[in-house]
């Protein structure tokens, strides 16, 4: 190795040290190396996501209004969110409902997208690339686009349907579809999880593929018997991905419907940020903070508990 | 080679601390506010478009050119000013004054961060200013500030579309203001679908509607309870007034305005609808209430485009009333500030003031917040001899300013924004033709008030 050579020549280690010796030093300067190289990653997570965490749980015992003096207020916080906060309950199933829908509606149609991606067609990386567009739109600009798209009197969606003879909606304008339109707009940029899916399509092994075709199986024989067992472990981490970042959803109301209409789109976290920055209540924001938190903990520890039932990895059973 | 290796190990390292230290400390010296060769430094925020921001600069460029030992630096704020706020207060960055948004003032005042101006206000320093623009929460209490500039609610048209259709136009006098009634039957005549056909006539497609008669009466609905009797809060801020009948029935009016007589673009119809300029201009809207700002953007397409800008008082459902709004310029309670109060009080003046600020006056964005300037004839004439206001501009805007104006509970009711969150979706409801006024009011938005504020106003 070069390194060796360069620490002969450059520092001028006696010949005499053993072997032994200078491998265990080769192996602590790469040690160290690598704590540096990774130190930035240690210190971004220390400081950036731990450290503010940690100052979260502690402020959310207090009545801290970012202005002026806080007090300890104990469970307070958290007492006044399930006996007397009007929008929690509402931001909580507004929340639930689109975490769900989103996530089950995404990840089923990133599969459907997956599978044509998956067949050899002429033209496939054109398609691959028109899939995954939307997903390097920025989340700003895609809104905005859909806004046009949502336009209840001049909006392509309303067009189409208009044409096909059927009758119109209001989309994000109204409280019962609004959450099913932002639904229709997170499968739109369903991209990045179709492409997982495409990973793990591609590990399907052809000798099983081809054992049903032998056996007399049909389309649906390997789909059913051999790719979705095969691509479990990627569904399952679809799903956590998808599950976690749907529960924390706030650019849509923040850009789009700023929570309306009648709080149909009140997503929790945009609730946490009303009364974090426009009602200085930061204290009560990072309570409401830690229970979406726990939320998301025990949906996502209820998931990987589940796992060992239905997800598969190569060579176990 | 390891000697390079290291020092980049050793570099690196420094570069990362050094990052980390200036970071973490940064906030206490990043005022900008020091002073440097005996001139003092104040910090000024603000919002603001392009034509606002030219404006501020040049009243401040005013300030700092006659007054060599003070340097007022702007900082334009685009966007999330209160969230920016609210960060710079956590690292003890805020400036030493600058615009305020209302709902928040009695929070921040209370807490401290927002100076109390009243001693300023009573010891006659600073010009008396419109009672109605004063932010003050409590009887006798701290005053937060005043309105920089005032605005009121007018009616703002085409004379062209109302001369084509041998239609008179909207009064200016108070005392004239259109009833419900007359003001609807304007709004049908100028009303126009793709085929050119009226509300009332038969075959009228309301679902493609060329010229809405008005807009925006829904987004600015107070003056009309005000109007019909009701309200959102008595004057002395202690009883709700959103369950009275006369509220519930000027709320109703307004929403029949999109669904029954359908002369106003409904909520989802909104992004159909132009900025007002363009609106008046293509005469897509005939009629829009607006806040006098308005006058900004309308004003250059009268000077411009020509535009044959009118301005008319509200209709009125019993009293002719409108309301009023405006921004606060507030003093922040900031180290800088407090050792340097005389200086920041010269400036608060200066702004304050509405011979410096005449620019922005005169262009159409404010109002004077004195009352001599509503009164005085050679000051009106400062302001309003110019082609962005138009002749009935005296009768339809100033004195309506000055004679019908309710006071805007963003003035003195501390619960404001928070009944606000209340109302605002609640409305939507309503907006939107789901619901009744009546079922949003009772069903919707006095239960809410309940659970939030308990019995502090159930009586």
């Amino acid at each position: 190795m070069n390194l060796e050579k360069e620490i002969k020549l450059g520092t001028g280690v006696p010949k005499e040290i053993t072997k032994k010796t200078k491998i265990r030093s080769l192996h602590r300067k790469e040690a160290i190396a690598g704590y540096i190289f990774a130190l930035p990653a240690i210190l971004g997570l220390l400081l950036w996501t731990i450290g503010p965490m940690i100052a979260s749980l502690i402020m959310s015992f207090t009545n801290w209004k970012i202005i002026g003096a806080s007090e300890w207020v104990g469970f307070q916080n958290y007492v006044n969110i399930f006996t007397n906060d009007i929008y929690f309950k509402k931001s909580l199933w507004v929340t639930f409902y689109f975490a769900f829908g989103s996530t089950f509606f995404t990840l089923l149609s990133a599969l459907i997208v997956a599978l044509l991606m998956n067949m050899n067609v002429k033209g496939q990386s054109v398609f691959r690339t028109m899939y995954y567009l939307p997903v390097i739109v920025p989340a700003v600009a895609s809104n905005i686009l859909w806004l046009w798209l949502f336009n209840p009197d001049f909006g392509l969606l309303n067009t189409i349907l208009d044409f096909l003879g059927l009758p119109t909606l209001m989309w994000i304008y109204d409280e019962s579809t609004a959450i099913p339109s932002l639904i229709l707009l997170s499968v739109w940029s369903c991209g990045g999880t179709a492409l997982i899916f495409l990973a793990g399509l591609q590990d399907v092994p052809k000798q099983l593929l081809e054992a049903v075709d032998i056996d007399g199986g049909n389309v649906w024989h390997k789909f059913r018997y051999v790719t979705i067992p095969t691509i479990t472990p990627v569904i399952f981490f679809n799903l956590i991905m998808g599950l976690i970042g749907a529960f924390q959803a706030f650019t849509q109301a923040y850009v789009m419907t700023e929570g309306g209409p009648n709080n149909a789109t009140f997503f929790y976290v945009y609730l946490i940020f009303r009364e974090a920055f426009l009602q200085n209540n930061m204290g009560y924001a990072s309570a409401l903070a830690w229970i979406l938190f726990i939320i998301i903990a025990l949906f996502t520890l209820f998931i990987f508990r589940s796992s060992k039932d239905w997800v598969h990895y190569g060579g176990r059973k | 080679m390891v000697r390079i290796k290291q020092s980049i190990t050793i570099f690196s390292i420094l570069f990362l601390i050094t990052s980390l230290i200036t970071g973490c400390l940064g906030g206490t010296d990043a005022t900008g506010t020091t002073k440097k060769d005996g001139v003092v430094q104040l910090k000024f925020t603000y919002w603001g478009g392009p034509l606002e921001k030219k404006a501020i600069e040049g009243v401040i460029k005013d300030f700092n050119d006659s007054h060599p030992k003070i340097q007022v630096n702007p900082q334009q704020v685009q966007g999330s000013y209160l969230e920016k706020m609210n960060t710079m207060a956590s690292s003890n960055t805020l400036p030493d004054l600058g615009y305020f948004s209302e709902g928040s003032l009695p929070t921040w005042l209370e807490n401290g961060k927002i100076k109390d101006l009243k001693p300023l206000f009573e010891s006659g320093e600073i010009n008396e200013k419109l009672d109605y623009a004063i932010f003050q929460f409590d009887d006798d209490g701290p005053i937060g500030g005043a309105s920089v500039a005032n605005e009121v609610y007018n009616i703002y048209y085409n004379k062209d579309l109302f001369d084509e259709k041998n239609i008179p136009y909207p009064p200016t006098k108070a005392e004239d203001a259109w009833t419900w009634e007359e003001f609807i039957d304007v709004a049908k005549k100028l009303t126009v679908d793709r085929n050119g056909k009226h509300p009332d006539d038969p075959g009228f497609d309301p679902k493609n509607i060329k010229t809405y008669g008005v807009n925006n009466f829904s987004t600015r609905y107070e003056p009309y309870i005000y109007s019909n009797g009701g309200g959102i809060v008595s004057l002395d801020g202690k009883d709700i007034l959103i369950d009275e009948p006369e509220t519930i029935e000027a709320l109703q009016k307004i929403a029949d305005l999109m669904y029954v007589h359908h002369v106003m673009p409904k909520p989802s119809d909104l992004s159909t609808i132009p900025n007002v300029d363009t609106a008046l201009l293509t005469k897509r809207v005939g009629m829009t209430l607006d806040g006098q700002w308005a006058l900004q953007e309308l004003g250059k397409a009268k000077v411009d485009k020509n535009l044959n800008l009118g301005i008319g008082v509200l209709p009125k459902f019993k009293e002719p009333v409108t309301s009023s709004e405006g921004t606060p310029i507030v003093v922040f309670d900031t180290k800088n500030s407090k050792e340097n109060w005389d200086e920041t009080k010269e400036f608060l003046k200066f702004i304050m003031d509405p011979e410096n600020s005449l620019p922005l006056i005169q262009s159409g964005l404010w109002m004077p917040n004195e009352v001599q300037w509503y009164k005085d004839p050679e000051l009106i004439k400062k302001w309003t001899d110019n082609p962005v206001h138009p002749p009935e501009y005296k009768e339809a805007v100033i004195d309506w300013a000055m004679n019908n104006v309710r006071q805007n509970p963003n003035y003195y009711w501390k619960d404001r924004s928070k009944v606000n969150q209340i109302l605002t979706p609640a409305l939507d409801q309503l907006w939107s033709g789901e619901k009744t006024a009546e079922e949003v009011v009772k069903d919707d938005i006095m239960p809410k008030i309940e659970k939030q504020f308990g019995d502090k106003y159930s009586n």
